[in-house]
C-alpha cells in the first residue's frame, strides 16, 4: 500500500475511516507496542476518540494525519499504563543508576555487574524475537511521561529536536539531558532484563 | 615544559559520566571541536565507554529499522474481525 497517496474525505466519512485508515494506523501502533491485540485496541480506541472530537478538526492536516496524532496520545497512555514505576521523577533516577554503575570519580565500576556487558547478539539482530520488543517497552514504559514522549518522538519517530522542543516546550539544552538520561536508563534496562538475563535465552522466537 | 602538558591533559582527561553525555549530545547536536578532542582522547582509552557507544548505536538503529519494518514494509492488517467491531462502534457512537 502507498501511504503517500491519499485523498481527503469530508469528516462526516467516518464509515470509511476504518477501510482507509485501519491498516496504517494499526501498523503505527504496532511499531510501538508489542502484541496485535494492544494495536487493535489503541486503534479502537483512536477512532472513537476521533469521532467525538471530529467537531475540533480543523482541516490543517490531513485526516491522517489527524487520526495519527491521536494515536500517538494514545500509545503514551499506554506506555503510562504499562509502567510498572510510577513517578519516579527522571533525574533521580538517572542519579541512582548512574551512582549504581560508576564509581567516586564517576568512571565505569569495574564490577561486570556494572560496567557495561557484552551484547550479543545486538539489539539489531534481536528484532525478529518479539520478547524482545515487550523488553524494550517495558523500560520505555518505566520512565515518566514526558521522558518516554520525548524518547519515541526522537528515536522511535525520528523527530529533529527543536521540532520536539516546539512541541514539549521543553528548551533545547534540557532535551540533551533529558535524551541522556533516557538513554542510559534504558540502555542499562535493556541490558538488566535482556542482554544479561536468562529471559532471552528462553524467550519465544514467534517471527 | 612538563606542567603545560599536565595542564593540558587535566583539561582533556574526563570522566566516564561526561563522556556518556557527550555520546549521547552527538546523536542530537554537532560537538564543540573541544568535546571532539575529548570525546576521542577518552574513547581511546576507554572499553566500556566504546562499548556504551555502541550499544547506544544498536538501540538507535532497532528502533529505526522496527519503525520502517512495521510502519511502512510490511502488510500486517488487522484481523476483518476487530475492523467489523470498530465499524459497528463507530456506527453505534
Amino acid at each position: 500500500m502507498d501511504i503517500t497517496k491519499f485523498t481527503p474525505l469530508p469528516l462526516n466519512d467516518e464509515n470509511q475511516w476504518v477501510d482507509l485508515h485501519g491498516d496504517y494506523l494499526f501498523r503505527y501502533a504496532l511499531s510501538r507496542v508489542s502484541s496485535e491485540h494492544n494495536a487493535e485496541d489503541l486503534v479502537q480506541e483512536t477512532f472513537l476518540t476521533a469521532l467525538k472530537s471530529k467537531d475540533a478538526f480543523e482541516g490543517r492536516s490531513t485526516q491522517r494525519t489527524w487520526l495519527t496524532g491521536i494515536l500517538r496520545n494514545k500509545i503514551m497512555e499506554h506506555y503510562r499504563k504499562g509502567a510498572r514505576f510510577k513517578g519516579i521523577p527522571v533525574d533521580e533516577s538517572y542519579e541512582q543508576c548512574s551512582h549504581e554503575l560508576m564509581d567516586k570519580h564517576k568512571h565505569w565500576d569495574l564490577d561486570p555487574n556494572h560496567s557495561p556487558a557484552d551484547w550479543a547478539p545486538s539489539p539489531s539482530q534481536c528484532l525478529e524475537n518479539s520478547e524482545f520488543w515487550v523488553v524494550i517497552q517495558q523500560c520505555v514504559g518505566k520512565l515518566p511521561v514526558k521522558a518516554s514522549q520525548v524518547y519515541i518522538m526522537r528515536e522511535i519517530d525520528g523527530l529533529d529536536t527543536s521540532e520536539i522542543c516546539a512541541v514539549t516546550g521543553v528548551s533545547e539544552s534540557n532535551l540533551w539531558v533529558l535524551l541522556h538520561r533516557c538513554r542510559f536508563l534504558l540502555r542499562r534496562c535493556l541490558e538488566l532484563n535482556w542482554f544479561v538475563s536468562p529471559a532471552k535465552a528462553t524467550g519465544g522466537d514467534d517471527q | 615544559m612538563v606542567a603545560p602538558v599536565f595542564w593540558l591533559l587535566d583539561k582533556v582527561a574526563m570522566s566516564c559520566d561526561v563522556h556518556t553525555q557527550i555520546v549521547s549530545a552527538s546523536f542530537d547536536r554537532r560537538l564543540t571541536l573541544f568535546e571532539k578532542i575529548k570525546y576521542h582522547i577518552h574513547g581511546i582509552a576507554c572499553h566500556f565507554c566504546r562499548r556504551y557507544e555502541r550499544q547506544l548505536n544498536g538501540m538507535r538503529k532497532a528502533a529505526r529499522i522496527n519503525a520502517l519494518e512495521f510502519g511502512q514494509r510490511t502488510h500486517r492488517t488487522m484481523s476483518p474481525e476487530s475492523k467489523a467491531r470498530i465499524k459497528e462502534l463507530l456506527k453505534g457512537g
